[in-house]
């Protein structure tokens, strides 16, 4: 009986080795946004901004997420620093079309505003908007092209297909679970290196693998800002309730 | 004063702070924040140099629990050496519905920088012109229902009697010392002579907390898209006074006054918000009519029906917040009388004009990753010449604190020419100081 476990054990082993030495570079990368794709999610999240000396600066935010066919809603909750604290941001896809509110407690009202370009920083972060949504790219938005891989990685170089924020993209990713462990990023020239980003945690929430622990660096400046996922959730039932002007004005 | 701190006292244990119930553990039936914000620095004043070191403190307690949140919010402000309630309030949620009472500011209007239809609450003027619209407005107790229809909201606002415009009666920032001039000049003028009155003698304060001075209105608002329009209704108090002087004697001048009384005029408000975005630009436009109870403006102690209207463009940046606005604020005042300088509407007015025009100039730009900010906002009076201009320079050392430097600015082109900022104009200062938060 040994044997025959031992023997299923190496053919299974064999055959996922040969299956993923013979994975393509855009199979590779509909792999990672798979691995990444929720109908819903709910995020605990804190970022640190991190000077070039070593000063720290936190945010903590709350988020939820839904996709309903092609249209994701989110509604983004910032917790703080305190002078920002209570300040609720939603964004609603209607038919592709995406529309952003913004509640400031201040002005205790909300306010309609434009779709942030994919290249404004989020939070004065290092991360972009476009980066908060996805650090890669889909196999419809991108030529991949596959430059390496060893035992436990692969490399795949992704040039976008409409070049808005950055001209190419180098991501090594996890073989074990299909994870980006590093993307870097560049500039539109696809020579220049703008950001690095670094997976320093990973961890499973039920079967799902997710990158607890990030940190994008700007090359130019030294500036880095660390992502952590304090809690997170998926695949859960969220109501609809939480991507309404109550919600933005009420925070209930 | 006492409820405040048994509120306070009551929510003393800090609990961890979620905005959805999904990361709630199943024991925690709700979330509490107590935050502290410390403001303290110097204010020059370049007129005669003084130099006025000031402290302010803010203590809000939150409490959100599964359908109510309660809030208590007081300050200490040294300049004006007051300990006050700025929100002591209960929110009740059910559904789609909210019911809201207690001490608060409740808001109304689309435009960022000035509103003419934000009429709920009165204003407060002791510290001058300031850059927090909402700090401004003067809390009031009030109850306040909303409903959250498909497509916009309605929501319901009652007062039982009201706090008028809270106007320093001493000091920098006194508008009682033009007022006492025009009001002596007036009867002087007019009715005396030589005259006669003491204005300090005048009961500046009456009582407005009375059932008949019951406030209240209605607002629906709804998007149609890409403009989001509300209409609204109030019948409340104009929360300046008016002036109600008794006279004795005559038939023929000159009299003898033997009193003046302030008074409150009632109106019947009708107006409109809306909001045009068509990105990255926002058109907010605000208006409406105040019916007055002196409906033919011969009630020289009231004010008179008038329009106010706005219209405001701004430009946010989405990629890196720049902020920029330019509003234009009128009024039209009807039935007005510039011969009688014991009519409050002439009083109120600026140079004598039935209408006025107010430009209004807004800058807000985020530098170093949003560490350091600068703020610039300048309003001009077309009829008086006079203007304001605030300039804020912020630099966040960390999360919780930042230093500032900031500066107003008080003057007219034309100094024969009445107004609040010509008033002021020996108030313009510059601030240096820290804001802490904890």
């Amino acid at each position: 009986m040994k044997r025959i476990l031992a023997t299923l054990a190496i053919i299974v082993m064999v055959t996922s080795t040969l299956f993923a030495a013979t994975l393509s570079a855009n199979q590779i990368m509909a792999k990672v946004i798979d691995t990444q794709k929720a109908d819903s999610a709910a995020l605990d999240l804190k970022l640190t901004l991190i000077e070039a000396n070593g000063t720290q600066r936190e945010r903590r935010i709350q988020t939820l997420s839904k996709t309903v066919g092609d249209d994701t809603s989110s509604i983004t909750v910032f917790l703080s620093p305190e002078s920002v604290r209570n300040t609720r941001f939603l964004s609603k896809e209607v038919n592709g079309q995406t529309e952003q509110y913004i509640y400031l407690p201040a002005l205790k009202r909300v306010k309609r505003i434009a779709s942030s370009e994919e290249g404004g920083s989020f939070m004065g972060s290092d991360f972009s908007y476009a980066d908060m949504a996805s650090t890669t790219y889909d196999t419809d938005e991108a030529v991949h092209t596959l430059l390496g891989e060893d035992a436990t990685t692969y490399t795949v170089q992704s040039i976008p297909n409409k070049k808005t924020v950055y001209g190419k993209n180098v991501v090594v990713v996890d073989k074990s679970n299909f994870l980006p462990i590093r993307v870097e990023f560049y500039d539109l020239d696809g020579k220049t290196l703008l950001k690095t980003l670094v997976t320093e945690e990973q961890e499973y929430v039920g079967a799902r693998p997710i990158t607890k622990s990030i940190t994008m660096t700007t090359v130019a400046t030294g500036h880095a800002t660390r992502l952590e996922i304090v809690q997170a959730r998926y695949d859960m039932l969220i109501s609809d309730n939480y991507f309404t002007q109550k919600f933005l004005e009420t925070g209930r | 004063m006492k409820r405040v701190f048994t509120i306070l006292l009551i929510i003393t244990l800090a609990l961890p702070l979620f905005a959805f119930d999904f990361f709630f553990d199943s024991e925690e039936t709700a979330s509490r924040n107590i935050s502290l914000t410390l403001e303290s620095g110097v204010q020059t004043f370049f007129n005669d140099g003084e130099l006025a070191p000031y402290a302010d403190l803010t203590l809000k307690a939150e409490q959100d629990g599964a359908n109510y949140r309660a809030i208590a919010e007081v300050s200490y402000d040294s300049t004006l050496q007051s300990l006050e309630a700025q929100e002591l309030s209960l929110s009740l949620f059910f559904g789609q519905t909210t019911i809201k009472a207690g001490l608060m500011r409740h808001s109304w209007g689309t435009a960022d920088t000035a509103h003419v239809v934000d009429i709920v609450n009165g204003r407060d003027l002791r510290k001058g012109i300031i850059d927090d619209l909402e700090l401004m407005k003067r809390p009031d107790w009030m109850l306040t229902l909303t409903t959250y229809l498909e497509n916009g909201a309605f929501d319901l606002v009652m007062k039982p009697g009201f706090n008028p415009s809270h106007i320093a009666m001493d000091g920098r920032y006194s508008m009682m010392d033009s007022m006492e001039t025009m009001i002596a000049q007036a009867v002087g003028m007019m009715l005396l002579n030589p005259p006669t009155i003491d204005i300090e003698d005048i009961e500046l304060k009456i009582d407005t907390h009375n059932i008949k001075n019951i406030s209240a209105g209605a607002r629906y608002r709804f998007l149609f898209d890409p403009v989001d329009i509300g209409v609204m209704y109030y019948t409340g108090y104009f929360h300046d006074p008016g002036f109600k002087a008794s006279l004795s004697g005559g038939p023929s001048p000159p009299y003898t006054l033997d009193a003046i009384n302030l008074l409150y005029t009632r109106y019947h408000f009708m107006g409109l918000a809306s909001s045009y975005f068509f990105e990255p630009f926002t058109l907010a436009v605000e208006g409406g009519m105040f019916f007055s109870e002196d409906t033919d403006g011969t009630d020289s102690s009231l004010y008179n029906s008038k329009a106010a209207y706005l219209a405001e463009l701004s430009y946010t940046n989405p990629n890196n917040s720049f902020f920029v606005a330019l509003n234009y604020q009128g009024q039209y005042i009807f039935d007005f009388v510039d011969n009688n300088p014991l009519d409050v509407d002439l009083i109120a007015a600026f140079n004598g004009k039935a209408y006025q025009n107010n430009f209004t100039l807004a800058v807000e730009y985020p530098f170093m990753q949003e560490k350091l900010k600068v703020r610039v906002a300048a309003t001009y009076q077309a009829e008086s010449m006079g203007f304001a201009v605030l300039g804020a320079l912020t630099y966040d050392l960390d999360d919780a604190v930042e230093v500032f430097a900031k500066t107003t600015l008080y003057g007219t082109f034309d100094k024969e020419r009445m107004g609040l900022y010509n008033t002021w104009k020996e108030n313009s200062r510059i601030q240096l100081g820290v804001r802490a938060w904890f």
